[in-house]
């Protein structure tokens, strides 16, 4: 069985904004009923550990940025090992 | 008749409403739903990492290894196909639970965004691409096992720091 290779996008983003769409009157909901933003900065307290700027954030987003360069960079090195030697034997 | 139903049933699921979002008071629900998006990741790659791990086994091995491995060709393309629909939803359920909670955005849903975008942009660049030195790179990049245990880090990581 073939899925056109559009049909698969489209009912993937299909899938995704339509309960999006509920989700964000929900949202709207709360904010008219003026409750959960004193709750929520209190519950919220601890964002600040992992927070972007802050000692333990900035550890894990340059161990992602450097796990993502040391890949690429070896996926490069990979090639260009398999492919000097055919180069130097023409 | 069967593309049909498929594309019917899909639609269907679109339609029913979801019980639960990320950002529910409840503790419970929040990682719940966490554990079911790790769940259907887990549906989605598995199956298809064993099939191309042992049909790569087979080809090399040889003998009747080798006739499964062409039994097992029958049976790649669906798979493969279940592989990028489970995990373009996934993608885009991911980007848009960010957009919708970017108030709350912190260190590691930052780097879920940047290495979910770099493996889906592999796939599809390894997908669509004519070129082959371009595919090789992406096929190579794709498989990346550093880059599979740092996805899955992540995740785990963000599911278990959900209700901070």
């Amino acid at each position: 069985m073939k899925l056109n290779k559009l049909n698969v996008f489209l009912i993937s983003f299909l899938t995704i904004t339509i309960p999006a769409s509920y989700a964000l009157e929900d949202l709207e909901d709360e904010d008219r009923e003026g409750f959960g933003l004193m709750e929520r900065e209190r519950e919220h307290d601890d964002d600040d550990r992992l927070a972007i700027g802050s000692d333990a954030g900035n550890l894990i987003l340059l161990v992602t940025i450097g796990a993502i360069i040391a890949s690429v960079g070896f996926t490069g090195f990979k090639i260009l090992r398999t492919k000097r030697p055919a180069v130097s034997k023409k | 008749m069967n593309k049909n139903l498929l594309i019917l049933f899909f639609l269907s699921a679109v339609l029913i409403p979801f019980p639960a979002f990320a950002d529910d008071d409840s503790e419970d629900v929040t990682k719940n739903l966490g554990w079911i998006a790790i769940g259907c990741g887990i549906v989605a790659n598995l199956p298809f990492i064993l099939l191309n791990k042992y049909r790569r086994y087979a080809v090399s091995v040889g003998g009747q290894s080798l006739q499964m491995a062409r039994k097992i060709g029958t049976i790649f393309k669906p798979i493969l196909n279940f592989h990028i629909m489970m995990n373009s939803i996934g993608y885009f359920a991911g980007m848009t639970h960010g957009m919708l909670l970017s108030r709350h955005l912190d260190s590691i849903s930052l780097s879920l965004v940047i290495t979910m975008t770099l493996l889906m942009g592999s796939g599809i660049m390894l997908k669509y691409s004519s070129s082959r030195n371009v595919k090789l790179f992406q096929r190579l990049l794709h498989g990346q096992f550093g880059l599979v245990i740092l996805l899955i880090a992540l995740v785990i990581l963000h599911v278990l720091t959900a209700d901070d």
